[in-house]
């Protein structure tokens, strides 16, 4: 498996079009989930997409191999989705310092859980994006990479091009700062709370 | 409702979640790498495992997890790899169309830039001799020029003839000061007329393809 990414890798390198498909091919879908959980709209998430694609195969004679392919095409689509969104529109929330200023184990959030309760279905999930949207894109792309696309912390490190022990900070926080969100959304209940 | 479990937030409960143990997907502690050593890791599970609030707190994220998890299944729209590579496949057609054009053999350039040069100079020299700075060095240079270029068109057909006579009369015509400049401008038209000639005469042959 290894061996024939490196073969394509190799054959990409000097230009073979088809052998850059075959390296994108396996990991496209998940390259679109991350793209569409930070553009937050399918539309604008294909074309970040397809700018991503684009740009990593500019970039590709670049690439040294030093991590796996696919991370370094999330990183692209990471980098690009960002920047399509800040030129888009600057959103405030998207300041991580302010949703941490809230401090991470306020009442709000200390209270989202209820085992009694049923979250669930449809109106769960819309809650859940709509609370997600708000986190800024480096929280959405990691809480995205671990708990949907199973990646290793260290693989998400080499996607937002930061240290091991940032992620594992930017993971608490995203958590703290998801919690708190979904407080908000449920109307200040907390999660699950009836 | 406030979950009475929230309570009872101790220290272990706190440096759970801040390692992540309490928020651990489904399947995730098993992750290769993933699991936090060290005895404190060690200890925090244990915690984990038997209060109430971690448990509860874990049992959250698990739902979380799930949910989130629902949009693994999301697909890329069809066809978003092949417009990519349309893109692609047409600017490479274009690049090699670019690479693969007739080339100049470097050579021929060589060759036509040492004419062109050696015809500068020439006119240099008839400029200088214009200003008579080098005129008793070479004195009747151009006029030697002029006997041979007409021998030759002697030898070629009565319309050339009479054009070059035509062409040495319009040059006599012109008042002496002007002369020597129009004699510089018309070398230097027929130093550029032959560049281009041996350009286009050596320089014809595609070059060789870019792999
Ligand atoms: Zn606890």
């Amino acid at each position: 498996m290894v061996q024939d990414e490196a073969k394509l890798l190799h054959r990409a390198k000097e230009g073979d079009g088809q052998a850059f498909a075959g390296l994108v091919e396996p990991c496209l879908d998940q390259a679109y989930r991350l793209a569409l959980r930070l553009a937050g709209d399918p539309g604008e998430a294909e074309d970040a997409l397809q700018e991503a694609l684009y740009k990593a195969w500019r970039a590709l004679p670049r690439f040294r191999g030093d991590a796996r392919f696919a991370t370094w095409l999330y990183r692209i689509v990471y980098r690009v989705a960002v920047d399509r969104a800040r030129k888009a529109k600057p959103l405030p929330v998207d300041d991580a310092r302010l949703l941490d200023a809230a401090g991470s184990h306020d009442p709000a959030a200390a209270a989202w859980y209820d085992p009694e309760s049923r979250w669930e279905g449809v109106e769960a999930q819309r809650e859940l994006e709509a609370a997600l949207q708000k986190l800024p894109p480096s929280y959405r792309a990691a809480l995205t990479l671990y708990y949907v696309e199973g990646l290793t912390v260290r693989d998400i490190a080499g996607v937002l091009d930061v240290p091991v022990g940032t992620v594992k900070t930017h993971l608490h926080r995203a958590r703290q700062a998801l919690k708190r969100e979904l407080g908000k959304e449920r109307g200040g209940e907390g999660v699950w709370t009836r | 409702m406030r979950a009475p479990q929230a309570d009872r937030l101790t220290w272990q409960c706190r440096a759970a979640d801040r390692l992540g143990l309490t928020a651990e997907p489904p399947g995730g502690g098993s992750r290769k790498g993933e699991r936090w050593g060290g005895l404190l890791a060690w200890l925090l599970r244990r915690h984990v495992a038997r209060c109430p609030r971690c448990q509860a707190e874990l049992a959250g994220w698990r739902r979380i997890a799930a949910l989130l998890q629902a949009s693994s299944g999301v697909q890329a729209p069809a066809g978003t790899l092949d417009r990519v590579m349309a893109r692609i496949a047409a600017e490479q057609d274009q690049e090699r169309a670019v690479s693969e054009g007739p080339r100049r053999e470097p050579l021929s350039l060589a060759g036509a830039a040492a004419a062109w040069l050696a015809w500068v100079f020439a006119v240099s020299l008839q400029a200088a001799g214009a200003l008579g700075l080098l005129l008793p060095a070479f004195p009747g240079l151009t006029d030697r020029v002029f006997a041979l270029v007409r021998a030759a068109f002697d030898s070629g057909g009565q319309r050339v003839r009479e054009a070059a006579w035509m062409l040495q009369r319009a040059g006599e015509t012109l008042p002496p000061g002007v002369a020597p400049y129009v004699e510089a401008v018309w070398w230097c038209a027929a130093g550029l007329s032959f560049a281009i000639g041996v350009l286009i005469v050596t320089g014809g042959r595609p070059g060789p393809r870019r792999e």
